[in-house]
């Protein structure tokens, strides 16, 4: 029985691993030397910027005895190529001691870099270079040949999608703002007469309208805020000019005010993160305070369906 | 307290069990992994059949080759027809047996479409012609998008059916009247294996 499930588990525990996304291209085997790496990251840069494509060069030493096919698949399903809706992304992976090559294409691409063209631009364009070794020219002449088959993009490149300010605040009719300024009278008024409800209301309204739930958060602490100096102007708790340590009971109410407007605010900046990021949970956020760090290149959330080819040399 | 008020409170209490305890069995989000089911099912039949539609080109340009052996391409054009022969379809996934079926068919046309491959290995003139060698770059290119689709649609089936299993979302699929769907089987090593040929 456990070696059954030893035989079930091991493929995938002993799976390579997929190197991180650092860049277009990502020469993990060391064969490109900085100036070819740094050209094709150019052209790979230069062609996203005309067409918004994201194409990119992965080169490995070895596959560790995975198949190419799975490996690649791996790669793209974890550096998520391409722009979201359109999955036009593309990977050129290189094997050097497997002496393997293959070309992984987005959902979107298909229809241009067919397999057919695929295999032949490994085969005819590719291997010629890869087996006399010089794989700086390999990869430059598939690139060159990916693009051109690829060509410019049928539409423009979209405009740079709107901040997240912007999406929420800009670009309404009068009627949203009349009924959004009364939907943010109608929580800071409810945070400030009847907290425990606001605390809700706060709740609901960050997934529906964030602005109005951020006011009622600032309803809910001049509220708590006021409660507290009045208190304190009442006489109670002052003990030899002091503030009290000690927590009279009335002030547990504010307490709770507190405690649930900090649970309130916790929980808007987590859905805040997830939904930004894109991912679910510590993973996502991770990405996107690394991603903000080193400006790096990253994935827009392509899909691919394993089209393409792979060929050896 | 008035009495609107208790009622209204009532009323509140009660639709937020009932929201909550809709959320807790899973009503809808069974729906949502059904419908994902569905798609990488969509998937892997638009692979087969992209596949299926390359085989008459791939034995029309075999036969070009005079003394092909005949065993092998027969055997091809009889694993096709059979596939041909299933019906397929969504209600496929709720007849396990049917199911089966369809996948023992498409096996065997897998297994004859690499043995043919291998077979041509040994005819250096079709090595050569151009027209055999995009269509097995076309047919390597399908079997890879099977072999995706089909580890799609087992991702996506293992967690349909775990909530469909679990307690509590097993209660939420039941009020929707869906079962566990059958799944392919997990590929015994080299019983499964897309034509890989070098060239």
């Amino acid at each position: 029985m456990v070696a059954v499930l030893w035989l079930w588990v091991s493929p995938a525990a002993l799976a390579r691993d997929v190197p991180a996304l650092r860049g277009r291209v990502t020469d993990e085997a060391g064969v490109l030397t900085a100036s070819e790496a740094g050209r094709l990251e150019q052209r790979l840069g230069d062609y996203e910027q005309a067409t918004g494509r994201q194409f990119a060069v992965l080169v490995v030493a070895s596959l560790q005895g995975d198949p190419i096919e799975e490996f690649s698949i791996r790669v793209v399903e974890a550096w998520r190529l391409g722009r979201e809706g359109h999955d036009d992304g593309l990977l050129l992976l290189l094997a050097v001691e497997d002496h393997k090559v293959r070309i992984e294409v987005g959902y979107g691409l298909e229809g241009e870099v067919t397999d057919l063209i695929s295999a032949r631009i490994i085969h005819e364009v590719m291997r010629p270079y890869l087996r006399s070794g010089r794989y700086g020219q390999a990869l430059a002449a598939g690139v060159e040949a990916l693009i051109e088959v690829a060509g410019p993009t049928t539409a423009p490149p979209e405009a740079p999608p709107r901040s997240w300010w912007t999406r929420t605040l800009a670009g309404h009719t009068p009627l949203w703002y009349g009924l959004m300024a009364l939907v943010c009278l109608g929580v800071v008024t409810v945070c400030w007469w009847r907290p425990l409800i606001g605390v809700l209301a706060v709740l609901l309204m960050w997934n529906t309208w964030w602005p109005a739930s951020l006011l009622g958060a600032l309803g809910l602490y001049l509220r708590w805020r006021w409660e507290r100096r009045r208190r304190l102007r009442s006489g109670y708790g002052e003990v030899r000019g002091l503030v009290s340590r000690r927590r009279p009971r009335e002030d547990v109410e504010g307490s709770l005010w507190r405690g649930s407007g900090i649970l309130a605010v916790l929980s808007m900046v987590g859905s805040w993160l997830t939904s930004r990021s894109g991912r679910e949970g510590t993973e996502g956020i991770g990405l996107m305070i690394a991603g903000r760090a080193a400006r790096k290149f990253m994935g827009k959330g392509g899909g691919f369906g394993g089209g393409g080819a792979s060929g050896g040399w | 307290m008035s009495k609107g008020l208790k009622i209204g409170i009532v009323i509140a209490v009660v639709l937020g069990v009932m929201v909550l305890s809709c959320q807790v069995i899973g009503y809808n989000s069974i729906i949502d992994e059904d419908e994902a089911v569905m798609a990488s099912w969509g998937e892997v039949e638009n692979q087969y059949q992209r596949r299926a539609e390359l085989i008459p080109n791939l034995v029309a340009t075999v036969k070009g080759e005079a003394d092909f052996e005949k065993d092998t391409l027969t055997e091809l054009t009889e694993a096709r027809s059979s596939v041909a022969g299933i019906k397929v379809d969504a209600s496929m996934l709720d007849d396990p047996e049917r199911f089966q079926q369809y996948e023992q068919a498409q096996r065997r046309l897998s297994s004859s479409l690499s043995r043919l491959l291998m077979v041509s290995e040994r005819y250096p003139t079709l090595q050569a012609n151009q027209a055999f060698r995009d269509l097995r770059s076309q047919l390597e290119g399908t079997e890879n998008r099977i072999a995706v689709a089909r580890k799609r649609y087992i991702d996506s089936v293992a967690q349909y059916n775990a909530q469909v299993r679990k307690f509590p979302t097993s209660v939420g699929a039941s009020m929707r009247g869906l079962d566990v769907r059958p799944t392919f089987q997990a590929t015994v090593p080299g019983a499964d294996v897309a034509p890989k040929v070098e060239f």
